[in-house]
């Protein structure tokens, strides 16, 4: 535990040395990344001007719900999302060899591989959007509701990048699954949508099959007081199951992985 | 024709090859189509009020064919381009008497080739998932007037892409312009948003841009929500912005190959 601990903060370090080494290009990326997280909450702003809610939800419900949603985004981005992304690379060119051969839990140290500085700068300016809206709006937020929603947040995160990685596990399989990421962010636009006005069928699909309800609404749910026991334990639950199949997963893939080079 | 005809063949194949890779793609995109007509659902009233000149079962409907007109129309080149100058790649090409625009048009032609074929599996499914919301009906005249809107679509995005690829000769990072762009297709582009739930002002300065002209339009005139005088004015403009980016092309190719220098080879 202790190592894996100076391991990250070994990567922080790496990456911020980057970071300040390469800062006009890490700016670049940060300003691109503002620039799509523009587009997403233009694109509601627009659909918000025809409609006065969406499923129930006022305007003010659902630009929390989407300000929660990019905060979620940009902490995947900034942690896990640029590392797993890359998994499909490292099995196709064999660069996978160097993280087996190291003495760290393989998965750790492939989930931490490129930690994305100018993310957490995004990530800040949302938080700092999210604080704001709710601010000015004067939405009535207790402190318990904050503190389930930051607990049901990093929920949200475990859920979302089991289920990254495990999407990720197929690269181990088909060749060049390079396009699985953009699969998870199309899945993803599920999750900034009110799933309670969701029918049964594809409520079952953002609960059971793809954790997609616990990256914005549950913590969204949970920060405006009303959310329900079920989907707190729910969440759990999901966290022992995901983390069942992809350790037998992972064990399967990495006995069948033969190298692509060395 | 020839050098379209080879990079076709090549790109075909290659792309038959490595199926899964579309496969992801279309099972994406019938996902996200799925969750653009619940949105529509749970946001627009079902007694047939109009939201922007649309009702809830034309919103879907819209959604729906834009499924299918994404991968028809979405040609987008510029990941290629920009990685051959970058990467010095295109010195592979400059000694040969193979044009950028040829060669991309059929490695581009080749990959949608079997993207269509395989969005179509989605499309069916779609049209049975939503089937009771769908309201469409095309005549003759409404899929002759679609096909030349479809085909200068094509080029006018393809002719954007190309473009913007060749910014990386003058510039490293091309991603926040790249992102720019996006965002005005995403927006103003109509494969997820119609264009007749934007502001007045932005819907009448759009009429001038090219993102009207890539998705919005040929979705308007296959949905019949355009008269006869507005197709003719958006032809015309399509025919403009598709000549427009051809000539910004062959400008920007002519000084980028200028600046270019290649490490290595």
């Amino acid at each position: 535990m202790k190592r894996n601990y100076r391991l990250l903060l070994a990567k922080i370090n790496y990456h911020l040395a980057y970071f300040y080494q390469y800062r006009f290009s890490s700016m670049v990326h940060l300003l691109s990344a503002l620039l799509w997280f523009a587009l997403g909450m233009g694109g509601i702003a627009i659909i918000l001007g025809n409609v006065s809610s969406i499923g129930g939800w006022t305007p003010t419900e659902i630009y929390i719900l989407m300000l929660v949603f990019y905060l979620g985004m940009a902490v995947a981005h900034a942690t896990y999302y640029n590392s797993l992304a890359d998994l499909t690379r490292k099995i196709q060119d064999g660069r996978l060899d160097f993280y087996l051969l190291k003495p760290v839990s393989v998965r750790y140290w492939v989930s931490i591989d490129k930690i994305t500085i100018p993310q957490f700068l995004r990530a800040f300016i949302v938080l700092a959007l999210l604080v704001g809206y709710c601010i000015a709006h004067q939405v009535t937020i207790s402190m318990f509701g904050i503190m389930l929603a930051v607990l049901y947040f990093w929920v949200g995160q475990i859920l979302l990048y089991q289920f990254f990685l495990l999407l990720m596990l197929a690269a181990f399989w088909i060749v060049n699954a390079w396009n699985i990421p953009w699969f998870l962010d199309r899945i993803s636009d599920a999750a900034e949508l009110p799933i309670d006005t969701f029918d049964k069928k594809l409520r079952f699909f953002v609960l059971y099959i793809t954790p997609m309800a616990f990256i914005a609404y549950v913590p969204t749910q949970a920060l405006l007081n009303r959310l329900d026991p079920y989907l707190a334990f729910l969440a759990l639950g999901l966290i022992v199951i995901f983390e069942i199949i992809i350790s037998t997963v992972w064990k399967i893939a990495l006995r069948q992985y033969s190298s692509a080079s060395s | 024709m020839r050098i379209f005809r080879a990079f076709f063949r090549m790109r075909f194949l290659l792309v038959a090859e490595y199926r899964m890779a579309m496969v992801i793609w279309m099972v994406g995109g019938f996902v996200s189509t799925l969750i653009a007509a619940v949105l529509w659902l749970i946001s627009t009233p079902a007694s047939g009020d109009l939201i922007g000149g649309m009702t809830q079962h034309q919103l879907i409907t819209y959604a729906w064919l834009s499924y299918l007109l994404a991968q028809l129309i979405g040609w987008y080149p510029f990941y290629d381009v920009q990685r051959e100058i970058q990467e010095g790649l295109i010195s592979n090409y400059i000694i040969k008497p193979l044009g950028l625009w040829a060669r991309r048009l059929g490695e581009e032609a080749a990959h949608h080739a079997i993207a269509v074929l395989l969005q179509l599996v989605g499309f069916v499914a779609l049209s049975f998932i939503l089937r009771e919301y769908l309201d469409f009906s095309a005549d003759v005249g409404i899929l002759i007037r679609v096909v030349p809107s479809l085909i200068f679509s094509i080029l006018i995005i393809f002719g954007i892409q190309m473009c913007l690829g060749l910014i990386a000769f003058w510039v490293t990072d091309t991603g926040p312009l790249y992102a720019l762009f996006w965002i005005f297709l995403s927006l103003l582009g109509g494969e997820w948003i119609p264009n007749g739930l934007l502001p007045d002002i932005v819907k009448t300065i759009n009429s001038l841009m090219p993102f009207r002209y890539t998705f919005g339009f040929p979705l308007d005139t296959l949905l019949n929500r355009i008269t006869m005088t507005e197709w003719y004015w958006g032809i015309g403009m399509q025919l403009f912005w598709a000549l427009a980016v051809f000539i910004l092309f062959k400008i920007m190719w002519a000084h980028g190959l200028k600046k270019y220098s290649a490490v290595g080879g």
